[in-house]
């Protein structure tokens, strides 16, 4: 079965659930739950299963990997380098770190995992099965396959850990299966777009006639690049933020949308761009863009294009466009340096803004659009000018501040979302 | 003969095998005389040397009017008239204009059409424009359509009750309920947010009306400037519930600024045999503006039935650039199009948590610590 029939498969299979089939595997899941189990046994199972999944040649990875490539037409280098980093945080020492202070509880938490990047809610699943947690995962129809496959590595580990998580699949449009979820669990974490979540929302409140609601929007995630002194090793930098954006095709949280790049004139920040766009079309060799896109984002990366480009003909010279893949051809990357402007979403796909600012204080006034609604940071940094942009991006409420190149790869106490979840974790029934 | 009285020509009388010549011609027109979309064509390696088929001619984004200066060598820029696309959160600089140096072809094509999918019985109604008239919003391609409209097949009572500040829809109704009584048949034009207030109206004041046989509606611009967008089936069934207006004669436009030439919905008033479900309607092209669904990566024309990129080759924009790709995705069957909706423009992606808490559980872990 290739990965597209894998995925259809999934969803028949999906399909047919009904919310006693939901109900059934919670009361098993809490059945397991019922048997205490030390914090210290639960950490060695994950660390088990995480170090087998860590290996390229994994098979159980090795074919998660194969049919989501298919299904999704992204290369499967890309994605091996995307889970790569994505568990690189999860190492045993980690681990064991984290479960010496998590507090435990018995309770059955639901989460619907996200469709848009593969492996994503990793953090979560591992933080929650470490505080003693039981989990549903309500895996996405566009990916059912990875945690299916991960939660059977951890049977193989360890069963009675095993026994503590059920991974489960069925379509948005079964609201009966949603509707057991909410039943089923004493709580609920949902990825998502914000339709889902809302959608979700209605759903489960359907069941429960009251409930409190702690939820935000979608998040974003940029660079900073502050200080002169990027020049030298530029190519390595700008190699390392190459990296963070091709991994998962941008298409998570952790992916970054813009480069804010400190710098007096225009030539510096072109220059710029211009080993970002050689950069991206390094990493494309290695890592090659999706064979394909849907229309949706094909037309977005499109309209991406031809704004820098009509302000470009309009005469804006502040605009360039760097495009990856001729006129005509498959997108493989696209840079917009656009000198002066705010923080910007991108549609994704390799695609990013880069734009100069002056100061700590422009820096600020430039994102400030998106305050509250950021997930992650790079920071590269000389030193001396480390605090003043750390802490900007700190009060616009960046969960996670690293280094160019680590993106992808937040620590297990990572708070994601701000924390809502690991508060939630740490608050004992 | 200049190129605009031969697009004139054609819009008056169309001959379908002479298409593709003309709109060569225009191309050449264009190119010579319209410098950013000769820059254009040229970054993409296009030329009246090698451009010989439609199909080869570039489609430039409607992007083009926001971000660039679209003038026509051969006009100064007080020529003719200047349109600006609807403002969203950019304010006033940042909205598109499209200079329309020939009006003439503008509402040769816009009425011709008119008479096409809207006034086919040949009628000349009272009219009600729910959108303001040309005079109280010059720059609005919509407010000009709507004038030349009333001028066009208006007949009796007119009354224009929308300026910029919104639509008077209490003034509506009356008028209406006036044209009823007088059991006069009458043609209401506006957005679809307008008709989403006269709806809202009739319904908040229990007095839905029945307007006279052959009243007939046309509403525009869908979803935008609507908290709660109303369907396009939406909206006929409310005509017919609050207005009395027969399904296949609440017709719906698609057209914008950047375009001279509009499509309308094909109902078995004005095309029999068309699907009579809004749902399932069609919109129809005029014979001078081609429609094609592009691929948005290769840019080349989709398969027949296959849902792409928007665009058009529109011979009564001749005056600035005819071949336009828009941002709206679609399905073109010959002169025939499907509109799908809008495409997003980079949007978010989930990687949004929420934490659903169910209270009960809450209420029971509070109440034991107060205990």
């Amino acid at each position: 079965m290739n990965g597209a029939e894998e995925t259809a498969s999934a969803a028949r299979r999906g399909a047919t659930l009904d919310g006693r089939d939901i109900e059934a595997r919670a009361a098993e899941v809490r059945g397991a739950l019922r048997s205490p189990l030390a914090p210290a046994r639960i950490a060695s199972a994950l660390a088990a299963a995480l170090d087998a999944w860590r290996e390229r040649d994994f098979a159980p990875r090795r074919r998660a990997i194969a049919a989501i490539a298919q299904a999704r037409g992204w290369s499967e280098a890309l994605l091996d380098e995307s889970f790569d980093a994505l568990l690189a945080p999860f190492d045993a020492e980690s681990i064991r770190d984290f479960a010496r202070t998590a507090p435990a509880a018995n309770e059955l938490v639901g989460v619907v995992m996200p469709g848009n990047v593969p492996g994503a809610g990793m953090h979560e699943v591992v933080a929650a099965l470490l505080c003693g947690r039981g989990l549903i995962l309500k895996t996405a129809s566009a990916e059912p396959l990875a945690f299916a496959a991960f939660a059977e590595t951890l049977r193989e580990a360890d069963a009675a850990v095993g026994e503590r998580i059920a991974v489960m699949n069925w379509s948005r449009e079964n609201h009966a299966a949603s509707a057991a979820l909410g039943r089923a669990c004493d709580w609920i974490a949902a990825f998502g777009d914000d339709f889902t979540l809302a959608d979700l929302s209605r759903i489960i409140s359907a069941v429960k006639t009251s409930r409190t609601l702690a939820g935000f929007g979608a998040r974003y995630s940029g660079v900073v690049v502050a200080g002169p002194d990027w020049t030298t090793g530029g190519d390595e930098l700008a190699g390392a933020i190459a990296r963070d954006v091709v991994l998962f095709e941008q298409q998570g949280c952790l992916s970054p949308h813009q480069v804010m790049i400190e710098a007096n004139d225009a030539a510096a920040a072109r220059d710029f761009a211009r080993r970002l766009a050689a950069a991206l079309e390094r990493q494309a060799a290695r890592t090659p863009p999706p064979s394909r896109l849907d229309l949706e984002a094909a037309a977005a990366v499109r309209r991406m294009r031809e704004s820098a480009r009509w302000r470009m003909l309009g005469g804006d010279a502040g605009v360039e466009l760097f495009e990856g893949g001729g006129w005509g051809e498959p997108h493989r990357w696209t840079v917009v340096l656009d000198d002066r402007a705010e923080f910007t979403p991108s549609p994704g796909f390799r695609a990013l803004t880069v734009a100069r600012y002056a100061n700590d204080n422009e820096l600020h006034d430039r994102l400030s659009r998106f305050s509250g609604r950021f997930e992650a940071f790079a920071l590269a940094a000389p030193p001396a000018r480390w605090n003043g942009p750390h802490y900007i991006l700190k009060r616009l409420g960046a969960t996670y501040i690293c280094k160019p190149g680590a993106m992808q790869s937040p620590p297990l106490d990572w708070r994601h979302g701000g924390g809502v979840f690991l508060e939630r974790l740490r608050t004992s029934p | 003969m200049s190129i605009y009285e031969q697009v004139l020509g054609f819009i008056e009388a169309p001959e379908a095998e002479s298409f593709e010549s003309l709109a060569l011609d225009v191309f050449r027109f264009q190119f010579a005389n319209v410098a950013v979309y000769r820059a254009y064509c040229q970054s993409r390696g296009a030329s009246p040397e090698n451009v010989r088929t439609l199909a080869a001619i570039p489609y430039a984004s409607t992007l083009a009017f926001k971000y660039a200066e679209v003038a026509n060598a051969t006009h100064d820029a007080a020529a003719g008239l200047t349109f600006l696309t609807s403002g969203t959160t950019k304010g006033f600089a940042e909205r598109g204009r499209h200079r329309v140096p020939k009006p003439g072809i503008y509402r040769a094509a816009a009425i011709a059409h008119l008479r096409r999918m809207l006034f086919p019985d040949g009628a000349r109604l009272a009219m009600l424009a729910m959108h303001p008239t040309a005079e109280r919003m010059p720059e609005s391609s919509l407010s000009r359509m709507i004038s030349w409209c009333i001028e066009e097949f208006g007949v009796g009572a007119v009354a224009c009750v929308a300026t910029r500040q919104g639509v008077d829809a209490a003034g509506a109704a009356a008028f209406l309920a006036e044209t009823a009584a007088r059991r006069e048949p009458v043609c209401v034009l506006g957005t679809t947010a307008s008709f989403a207030a006269l709806f809202e109206h009739l319904r908040a004041s229990g007095s839905p009306m029945r307007l006279a046989a052959g009243s007939r509606i046309m509403d525009t611009g869908g979803a935008k400037g609507q908290a709660a967008p109303l369907s396009a089936a939406a909206v006929v069934h409310a005509a017919g519930a609050l207005l009395g207006v027969a399904p296949a004669l609440a017709i719906n436009e698609y057209g914008m600024t950047e375009l001279c030439s509009q499509l309308y919905d094909a109902t078995p008033f004005n095309c029999p045999g068309a699907a009579g479900t809004p749902g399932a309607r069609m919109k129809l092209a005029p014979p001078w503006l081609k429609p094609v669904a592009l691929d948005p990566v290769t840019m080349r024309p989709m398969a027949a039935g296959a849902v792409g990129m928007l665009a058009f080759f529109d011979l009564a924009n001749a005056g600035s650039i005819s071949a336009l790709m828009t941002e709206d995705f679609g399905v073109v069957r010959g002169d025939a199009v499907a509109i799908l909706g809008r495409a997003a423009a980079g949007e978010a992606r989930g990687c949004a948590l929420a934490i659903d808490e169910f209270a009960e559980r809450e209420l029971a872990r509070v109440t034991a610590n107060r205990q």
